[in-house]
């Protein structure tokens, strides 16, 4: 846990928001099982069957207000790993993590409720990221029109569809502007007029000095609103630039993988984990 | 055991360079702050004080889905305890007879408060125990102090007691022997502010021995069987029982027995015993503090994968 008061810090545009410093992330996986409490007592190094998994490895970077950085890599590469640890959810192995406010990872989903209503839940998961009781309620038309979920509010959560229920995340996690905000790959659920109203949120956002990580495998969606792309490659910086060239350089390195693979025929891809 | 290493994509740009930083980037923006350490501790209480409503939404979902599944729903945290009773006191109380053997008076009494005010630990412990295994999810996804997963276990249980003590106190007056409603038994309010300390405390402890270690879990239910038998539920700790003078003063220490006898002499017409309430509150506070300074300690790990 650390600070979440949202949006107290003003920073203006330019002033580094979040500086990464040599990030390593480092996951013990026990070979099929949780670790046991035996293990803790035995001191014999092979009986200790578990597996380092490298999942960010050496990442630096400065990311300035104003800026929307897009994150592109193939499944496993460490994008979401890399966020979570950027906003403190999962621990960091090595290096530093400075930020100007703690980050707010789109993520409420989490602590929604399927069976209460809409109405409770917009106060769930409100209040779980910290916003006040009373600021809620004072935005909570606010939230629900912007979700466009009107009719359904009092019903059970269950009963929306995911396309609805992704808008009214993205509706709550972004109810009190965070100065830090991440998306991991959730727009993708919206439709078109919804993708929209939410660009220009974030674009709005971004006006106001704001900082937002994207994490999706859409490349137009990272190209409708990034100004910056990083690149990870089994976790590590492959690169960290303007946008178009980051996402052509990205695309063709993936065209080529497509390629190859299909010339070898059957056989499987290279184990990307 | 390292996976073997991937060559570099050709990307056809420049290698990122690391940022030339600062040893400490706060020396040159002073408005950073890092990541991933602890809160202090006031601005700790103040976040969580700030989600009260979160750790009250929680549990309240949880009843509710638990009273979906089975056809007797709710009932059944209630109808638990009182088989319980049923089957204790069958084999203690009519096959063993402890009542005119043991120096036990009015047992069936003695018995029900010993098995209702035990549950609340108990069933506050196996809860807590689960939280953060079971919210890994929440707890990679949002930042909230993580002190509210163990708080809603316990603030559910105390919810499912509360349902419970006037039950308990319906009964006693039913049973042969059973005491008449008395003044005394507002000190129940005492009683149950204590517990719920205490059961706060030793669930925080729980939670975090079974997130770094998941065969906790499955070993809790015989260490609470035993704990279970060893403060007094179904039968006195005394040396009419147990010979030995100095078990008799270790298991009279512990702070389940302490509880259990203060709801006794609440409840039942013993006469109050000022050390009993004492070393109960006591016991309660320094579980709390102490079992809030444990899981705290580990805050930043339980997103941990």
């Amino acid at each position: 846990m650390a600070v979440s008061e949202p949006a107290t810090v003003s920073v203006s545009a330019g002033d580094p928001t979040v500086v990464a410093d040599r990030v390593d992330i480092t996951y013990r996986i026990y070979a099929d099982s949780a670790p046991k409490l035996r293990k803790a007592f035995v001191r014999d190094r092979r009986q200790r069957e578990y597996r380092a998994v490298e999942a960010v490895r050496d990442v630096s970077f400065v990311a300035r207000s104003g800026e929307a950085i897009g994150i592109v890599g193939h499944n496993g590469s460490g994008k979401s790993t890399l966020l979570r640890g950027i906003a403190g959810l999962v621990p960091i192995t090595r290096g530093d993590v400075y930020a100007s406010s703690i980050p707010v990872l789109l993520g409420v989903a989490a602590a929604l409720e399927p069976d209460l209503s809409g109405r409770r839940n917009v106060l769930l998961g409100g209040t779980a990221l910290g916003i006040r009781r009373e600021e809620l309620e004072e935005r909570f038309e606010e939230i629900v029109e912007f979700a466009g979920v009107e009719e359904f509010i009092d019903l059970p959560l269950r009963a929306f569809s995911s396309g609805m229920r992704s808008r009214l995340q993205f509706a709550i996690a972004t109810a009190v502007t965070p100065e830090i905000l991440m998306v991991d790959e959730s727009l993708s659920t919206g439709d078109a007029e919804f993708k929209e109203r939410s660009d220009e949120r974030i674009r709005g956002m971004l006006d106001d000095a704001g900082t937002v990580f994207l994490v999706s495998h859409t490349m137009r969606s990272i190209r409708d609103v990034c100004t910056r792309v990083l690149w990870l490659d089994h976790g590590r910086l492959v690169a960290d630039g303007d946008t178009d060239q980051v996402v052509d350089a990205y695309e063709r390195h993936m065209g080529d993988l497509k390629r190859r693979r299909r010339k070898r025929g059957k056989r499987p891809p290279p184990e990307t984990r | 055991m390292t996976p073997p290493d991937h060559p570099r994509p050709h990307t056809g740009l420049p290698a990122p360079q690391r940022p030339d930083l600062p040893a400490d980037p706060r020396e040159r923006w002073p408005h950073l702050r890092r990541v991933g350490i602890r809160l202090p501790l006031r601005e700790y209480l103040r976040e969580l004080w700030r989600r009260r409503e979160f750790a009250i939404t929680v549990p309240l979902g949880e009843l509710k889905a638990q009273n979906q599944d089975s056809a007797l729903g709710q009932v059944w945290h209630l109808l638990n305890p009182l088989l319980l009773i049923a089957v204790y006191y069958l084999i203690f109380g009519v096959l063993l007879q402890v009542e005119d053997r043991r120096g036990v008076e009015n047992y069936l009494p003695f018995l029900i408060v010993g098995v209702i005010v035990f549950d609340f630990t108990r069933s506050s412990i196996q809860a807590g125990a689960r939280m953060i295994v079971k919210n890994r999810k929440l707890v990679q996804s949002i930042n909230f102090p993580r002190a509210i997963l163990p708080l809603s276990a316990i603030v559910s249980e105390a919810i499912s007691h509360l349902y419970a003590i006037p039950i308990m106190l319906v009964l006693v007056t039913l049973v042969q022997g059973g005491p008449t409603p008395q003044w005394t038994w507002l000190l129940l309010l005492v009683v149950f502010v204590l517990q719920s300390m205490f059961n706060l405390g030793i669930s925080m402890v729980v939670a975090r021995l079974s997130f770094h270690f998941r065969d906790v879990q499955q070993l809790l239910p015989f260490i609470l069987r035993l704990y279970f038998y060893s403060s007094g539920v179904l039968i006195p700790i005394n040396n009419e029982i147990i010979p030995n003078q100095t078990l008799v003063t270790i298991l009279q220490l512990n702070p389940a027995y302490l509880i259990v006898e203060m709801a006794r002499e609440a409840v039942l017409v013993g006469p109050l015993d000022p050390q009993v309430w004492l070393l109960g509150a006591a016991w309660s506070v320094a579980m709390l503090v102490g079992g809030f300074w444990f899981f705290r300690a580990a805050e930043n790990e339980y997103g941990r994968v």
